[in-house]
């Protein structure tokens, strides 16, 4: 088999991510993926609820990562992480319903301080088989008002799989970042 | 009426858990009935034409 080759083009990376969208992955009924691999199109099952969910995380505390091993088979673990504060009603509310979910899987978009939105959690090949299933929670009070960083949930969701996130047509993308995407319900 | 996909969504494939869709697929090979649920749930991709039958018959 060929290995493809790939060109770097020009231009500044920055890390992290902006935003943060959850939906039950059997919410997704479909995606279409255009022959770039790029997902032009997203239909959801059933009614405004069902749609993906934004949570509003503290800024610069979004972390996805991707750790990939194998041989003659390849698997790799996602992970997302993300912190919350305060701790409130709502929060613990948001964080139960995550809890749910998680039983029946999750499907996540993130959007990442490049402008790009990515879905995980779905697959083409997989559909929403390979959600995220796993889910950690930490909260930590801190001991005094300076504890920066603490009084906050960190929620982290995890999937195991073997494809990669799957980026959005730069229409679609514009949607996502512009608040117009019809599958999110945004804040 | 029928359903058509849109030019330039040719190439596009799809994968669904809708009931008796296929496994992924391009837009092109779905049938009538499962382009107008796609339409119905508001697929950028798919479009109703009206039937020659019906434009006759509106004549």
């Amino acid at each position: 088999m060929a290995i493809a080759k790939y060109s770097k083009t020009c231009g500044k990376n920055v890390p992290g991510n902006s935003r943060l969208f959850f939906v039950e992955a059997g919410n997704i009924s479909s995606i279409t993926v255009t022959s770039n691999n790029e997902i032009s199109a997203v239909t959801m099952s059933g009614t405004d609820t069902t749609k993906f969910r934004e949570f509003g995380a503290d800024i610069d505390s979004i972390k996805f990562t991707i750790e990939g091993t194998g041989s003659a088979s390849y698997s790799e673990v996602q992970k997302l992480e993300a912190k919350f504060s305060k701790k409130t009603t709502a929060l613990i509310t948001a964080k139960n319903s995550l809890l749910d979910a998680v039983a029946c899987g999750v499907a996540i978009i993130r959007v990442d301080n490049n402008g790009n939105a990515w879905l995980s959690g779905y697959t083409v090949k997989d559909k929403n088989r390979r959600a995220y299933n796993k889910i950690t929670t930490n909260f930590d009070t801190g001991a005094k008002p300076s504890d920066e960083g603490t009084a906050a949930y960190t929620i982290t969701l995890e999937a195991e799989g073997f494809d990669d996130e799957l980026p959005f047509d730069p229409t679609l993308n514009a949607s996502i970042i512009g608040g117009a995407a019809t599958f999110i319900d945004y804040n | 009426m029928k359903y058509k996909v849109k030019t330039n969504w040719e190439n596009a494939v799809i994968s669904a858990t809708i009931k008796g869709f296929p496994s992924a697929c391009k837009l092109t090979e779905l049938s009538q009935a499962q382009l107008a649920i796609l339409f119905e749930a508001s697929h950028p991709g798919v479009e109703k034409v009206e039937d020659e039958k019906q434009k006759n018959s509106g004549k």
